[in-house]
């Protein structure tokens, strides 16, 4: 057993001591367990935590509300309490925990909270820990759920400081920013900025329950977790998934930068023809098929062939997908216009004034090229002149 | 006339191209054709006369510049080639376009296209990186690196202590190498580890196999030696006890500093592949001062050579240092407005013929300028620039393969025209004419793929690949398989001369008969001629008997490669994977003689679960007569019988594997140096001899030509009632005399 768990036992036996002897050397704590017990109708309504020098303690659990009618949600609460009290006696922590956050539901009080934030302390749940000593002491605060002895304030002082020290502070950084971010398979709980001494977004790991991740606070925030090996997990629809597991020690203060890749897409693009040229974006990419990686998007696509109908589509890529498409060639079937006649008639009138017309007003010469025996003619690019 | 846009490297030009020229139609014209052709050719006279009277006094038309690139290749298609991918680079370098053609019809070559520059002032420049490669010859894209064939000397095994002092490599730690552990009597008598090494009681005896390494220690220090892998591995029927001993001096056993025979007893067969950690023999050294010392590596083993992966290095700096976890390479890419444009795949190095060319466009000139892509320069791979990574073509740097193979020429300077080949002339070397023999049979020359990656047997897969060209000259090779009664003929005839095979080297003799019941010998050598198996082939030889055989018949073993090409390549247009031209397992309905062998426990409890191959599935069993109908169906276009069934058999070369599918590191060295013509690898005392072809025991798939299994060659563990064996021959063996 660690020095400072075995203090902590020594606290929490102290305290449960004083439930099961109510002695007053034992004081505020068996006072207050008593009003959480009982619920006497004076806590409730002045709101008045009884301290060291308070009223004696009831010996007899439920005496003083031997003439109001008995609450079932408030026994029920006190039987948990004293529960948790007996686990406690016997180092079962986890047990414990669980009576007291059952009674704590059914009646929450400042004690009660001051308990659990004991037991999860003992549990290794820094975190929640932390968490669950702040909470007692807005209970504390807020008059309505019984109030803590002084020593119990300083304890929760004493246990903070201590606990501040164990846990483990993270700037994360995040790229995106509105990825789904999970540690341990669980999502992040996001405390409002205005934490002490934090100016970041703050979120804290380890206190929700299982499920999938969440959107962070912020592209950098500040990540508090338990010491130890941990699996922090970042998703987006469209990007590949990224996997950090790392351990921290007690303590550390860290940077930590978790970016996530774009999935690109897939298109693939057949025809039914061979040496069909396709372009995708205006683009030529070669014969069908062809087989090209791009990031999401839309792409006019076209896949052409002499003597055969131009097939024509766009592409809608979400990122990660594969498009296929195959483009059905049709040959294509002479129209009016392609009948001799038609041209002869018309080549015959316009022939000579079209040529002469063209001939006067011709742009600078130039030939057909051959394209050999594959049809295919490829322009050498202009030299690029080099910018530095 | 179409007219079509292209968009190259950022500038969009409209060009036209020249149409299909459909004109030339046959038959006679009719009336009305006539007619009509009369008044077309009045108005183009009209129009001719108007662009004569207009176009007097005019400049004349200069045409662009545009060169004409014929591609030809004297491969056969599609054999080996069927596809061309060609890669355009800038002035500088930068890859701007890519196209992959299909031309899988020898017709469709020569290829040909244009290359035009629209500058009329300067014209322009532009390399091409052609490559032509057979269909499915292609990998994703790495960007190949350039790669330069290693050199490969067998590894040697001393005869005697005074030649292992003189001639042990040296190596100088941390360093991990290959030695070969071998037999040598001599050897073993003259070297014994002494110490805790010798327990000196009656089962102790002296090693049977050998080898050392000089080992140079720089620094002081701690030492370990250990062997990281053996070859063959010890699930491949071997069990070794290695023995490693260290000596300050090499040729003094007082000066043994360390030794280590800890595994004592015969290690545990392993399933396969590398030795675990545990099961690696190692030597822990102290302390060990600068200078020289000798490692013995010995083994008391029953089939004592192997090759041993050996690793040297200190104890506190053992393990290898990790490659770098991220490649720094960027392999060249094209990249067209920003848009990444890389084709996926790209032509295997291996099986492609890579061009590098310059193609310079004179402004107003139109001229052809014809390329060669000749099959010596298959794998040899083009080289872009003289770093070993390059991210683009460096033009001064660049070289390729012009006709030689290994050997490139700059791009830059290289003659602007090659003679056009012949297609199909590569490799071609017709068998002379004359009548066909029964005994022989002519195998042209020519070249092929060796290797099949599609075989997807577990291990026989990895084996097969990666694929290669070969070209093979003309050889005759035996027609069947070599039978009882001609071995028979030749036992009398050497019996008694020099030329008389050791026992050890004779195949095993079964006086009983082969019974259809698994019980008995399947060995079909009978001395006695008792149970009329003389048309059978001859199984239960060893390596060097089978060679011996073939030596004395002025032949040889026939190569790997050329036993390959004769099932599966040669005289036909396409390989096929089984020797009877088709490209499915046969069925038990075929007159194949396979799928005759009862799996026993045995065949488990022996060789382990990789024994898969044995197969019953068509019944029978044993090997049949060479000329029994029940096998008529085995026979190849060029009349070569049982090739795919009744026995498998020995080849000329050593067992080690192509290099695919993870082999261990260092064991393809073999492979990976040979060259393009007649490789094979020859080696005068390996661990494993290689066997080619199904045999009567084995399942259908492994009928297939490509398929390779290994096997000690002596019969030090068993012999093969699987493997026979047929002599290849230079010139055509004298024929046989009567009654032969």
């Amino acid at each position: 057993m660690t020095g400072s768990s075995a203090s902590m036992m020594c606290g929490i036996t102290g305290w449960v001591r004083g439930v099961r002897i109510a002695s007053r050397h034992v004081t505020g704590i068996v006072v207050l367990a008593a009003c959480v017990m009982t619920g006497t109708a004076r806590a409730e309504d002045e709101g008045d935590a009884p301290d060291e020098s308070g009223d004696a303690p009831n010996e007899k659990p439920g005496g003083a509300d031997e003439d109001a009618p008995v609450d079932p949600k408030r026994e029920r609460a006190r039987a948990l309490f004293g529960e948790g009290s007996g686990f406690v006696g016997k180092s079962q922590w986890a047990e414990a925990l669980g009576a007291f956050e059952q009674s704590a539901a059914l009646r929450p009080h400042a004690v009660t909270r001051y308990n659990i934030g004991v037991c999860l302390r003992a549990t290794g749940r820094y975190v929640a820990a932390r968490q669950a000593f702040d909470q007692a002491l807005q209970d504390h605060e807020a008059d309505d759920r019984g109030r803590l002895p002084h020593s119990l304030l300083e304890e929760i002082e004493a246990f903070s400081k201590e606990i501040d020290g164990i846990l483990v502070h993270l700037d994360v950084t995040l790229s995106p920013a509105n990825a789904a971010i999970a540690v341990d398979g669980r999502p992040l709980e996001v405390v409002q900025a205005g934490r002490s001494g934090e100016r970041l977004p703050v979120a804290l790991a380890g206190t929700r329950p299982p499920g999938p991740g969440r959107r962070a606070p912020a592209a950098h925030f500040t990540l508090i977790l338990n010491p130890g090996a941990h699996v922090v997990t970042l998703s987006r629809k469209g990007y590949e998934d990224a996997v950090v597991n790392d351990t921290f020690a007690p303590g550390t203060h860290s940077e930590l930068g978790l970016k996530i890749a774009r999935l690109p897409a897939t298109l693939v693009v057949e025809a039914n023809e061979s040496d069909a040229v396709v372009t995708v974006a205006g683009r030529d990419v070669g014969y069908a098929p062809v087989r090209l990686s791009r990031p999401g998007g839309r792409y006019p696509i076209t896949v052409e062939k002499d003597g055969f109908t131009t097939f024509e589509t766009t592409a809608s890529l979400d990122p990660g997908q594969e498009w296929r498409v195959s483009a059905d060639l049709a040959h294509e079937s002479p129209a009016l216009w392609q009948r001799w006649w038609f041209w002869t008639t018309l080549a015959s009138s316009m022939a000579s004034v079209v040529v002469t017309t063209w001939y006067v007003t011709r742009p600078a010469p130039q030939h057909s090229p051959d394209g050999g025996g594959l049809d295919w003619v490829v322009i050498v690019p202009e030299p690029t002149v080099l910018a530095w | 006339m179409s007219a079509r846009k292209q968009s190259v490297n950022g500038t969009t030009t409209s060009l036209d191209v020249r149409g299909d020229s459909n004109a030339r139609r046959g038959g006679a014209l009719s009336g009305a054709v006539a007619r009509r052709t009369a008044v077309l050719s009045r108005v183009w006279w009209l129009v001719l006369v108007c662009i004569g009277a207009n176009g007097c006094g005019r400049e004349p038309i200069v045409p662009f510049g545009e060169v004409i690139v014929e591609i030809h290749t004297d491969v056969e298609v599609p054999k080996l080639v069927s596809r061309l991918r060609v890669d355009f680079f800038d002035e500088r370098g930068a890859w701007y376009l890519s196209r992959d053609i299909s031309a899988p019809s020898p017709a469709q070559w020569p290829l040909s296209f244009s290359v035009v520059s629209n500058n009329l002032a300067e014209g322009g420049r532009t390399f091409l990186r052609l490559r032509a490669y057979p269909a499915g010859g292609e990998r994703a894209y790495l960007g190949e690196r350039f790669w330069e064939r290693p050199p490969y000397t067998p590894p040697r095994v001393p005869l005697s202590l005074t030649e292992l002092c003189q001639q042990a490599q040296t190596i100088v730690p941390p360093e991990t190498v290959w030695v070969r552990r071998g037999q040598s009597q001599a050897l073993a008598t003259a070297i014994l580890p002494e110490g805790d090494c010798d327990p000196g009681d009656a089962a102790w005896r002296p090693l049977d196999a050998l080898n050392g390494v000089h080992v140079d220690i720089a620094e002081a220090g701690a030492y370990r030696f250990e062997i990281l892998d053996t070859y063959p591995a010890m699930g491949h029927g071997t069990r070794s006890d290695n023995v490693l001993f260290l000596r300050s001096a090499c040729d003094d056993a007082s000066t043994q500093l360390a030794c280590n025979d800890d595994l004592g007893i015969t290690a545990p067969r392993v399933p396969d592949g590398e030795l675990t950690a545990s099961q690696r023999p190692r030597l822990f050294v102290e302390h060990l001062a600068p200078g020289r010392y000798t490692l013995f590596i010995g083994s008391r083993a029953a089939d004592p050579v192997a090759d041993l992966r050996l690793r040297v290095a200190p104890a506190d700096a053992w393990e290898e240092a990790p490659p770098p976890e991220t490649d720094p390479w960027a392999p060249p890419r094209w990249i067209d407005e920003g848009s990444d444009d890389t084709p996926v795949t790209e032509p295997e190095p291996a099986l492609t013929i890579d061009r590098l060319l310059e193609v310079v466009v004179d402004p107003g000139v139109i001229r052809r300028q014809v390329v060669a892509l000749r099959g010596a320069c298959v794998g040899t791979m083009a080289r872009l620039s003289r770093e070993s990574a390059p991210e683009r073509l460096v033009p001064d740097a660049a070289e390729s393969c012009i006709d030689s193979e290994s050997e490139r020429l700059p791009v830059i300077g290289a003659p602007a025209g090659d003679p056009p080949p012949g297609i199909g002339s590569f490799g071609s070397a017709p068998c002379p004419a004359g009548a066909a023999r029964d005994d022989v049979v002519c195998v042209p020359g020519g070249a092929f793929v060796l290797g099949d990656r599609t075989a997807d047997a577990d291990d026989a897969a990895s084996l097969s690949s990666p694929e290669r060209v070969a070209r093979l000259q003309r050889f005759w090779l035996d027609r069947r398989e070599v039978t009882v009664a001609r071995y028979r003929s030749y036992l009398q005839a050497v019996t008694g001369t020099d030329e008389e095979p050791p026992d050890a080297w004779k195949p095993r003799n079964n006086p009983t008969p082969i019974h259809g019941d698994n019980t008995g010998s399947q060995c079909s050598w009978d001395q006695t001629e008792a149970h009329d198996r003389e048309g059978f082939p001859l199984s239960c030889i060893p390596w060097q008997g089978a060679r011996a055989f073939c030596k004395r018949a002025a032949g040889d073993l026939p190569t790997e490669a050329q036993w390959e090409y004769a099932a599966t390549a040669a005289g036909v247009r396409v390989e096929t994977p089984y020797p009877w031209q088709e490209t499915s397992p046969p069925s038990c309905e075929r007159a194949i003689v396979f799928g005759r062998m009862k799996p026993l426990a045995q065949h488990r409890e022996y060789f382990g679960e990789v024994w898969l191959h044995v197969s019953d599935e068509c019944g029978g069993y044993g090997p049949l007569d060479v000329d029994d109908e029940r096998g008529a169906d085995d026979v190849t276009s060029l009349g070569l019988k049982g090739m795919g069934g009744n026995l498998s058999e020995w080849v000329r070369d050593a067992g080690y594997p192509y290099g695919g599918g993870g082999v261990v590191e260092g064991l393809d060295r073999c492979w990976g140096a040979q060259p393009l013509d007649e490789p094979a690898c020859l080696d005068d005392n390996p661990p494993l001899r290689s066997v080619r072809g199904g045999s009567w025991a084995f399942g259908a798939y492994w009928l297939a030509g490509a398929l390779r299994g290994f096997r000690v060659p002596d019969g030090s563990q068993r012999f093969a009632t699987y493997i026979g064996f047929r002599c290849a021959y230079t010139e055509p063996p004298p024929e046989p005399e009567a009654g032969e």
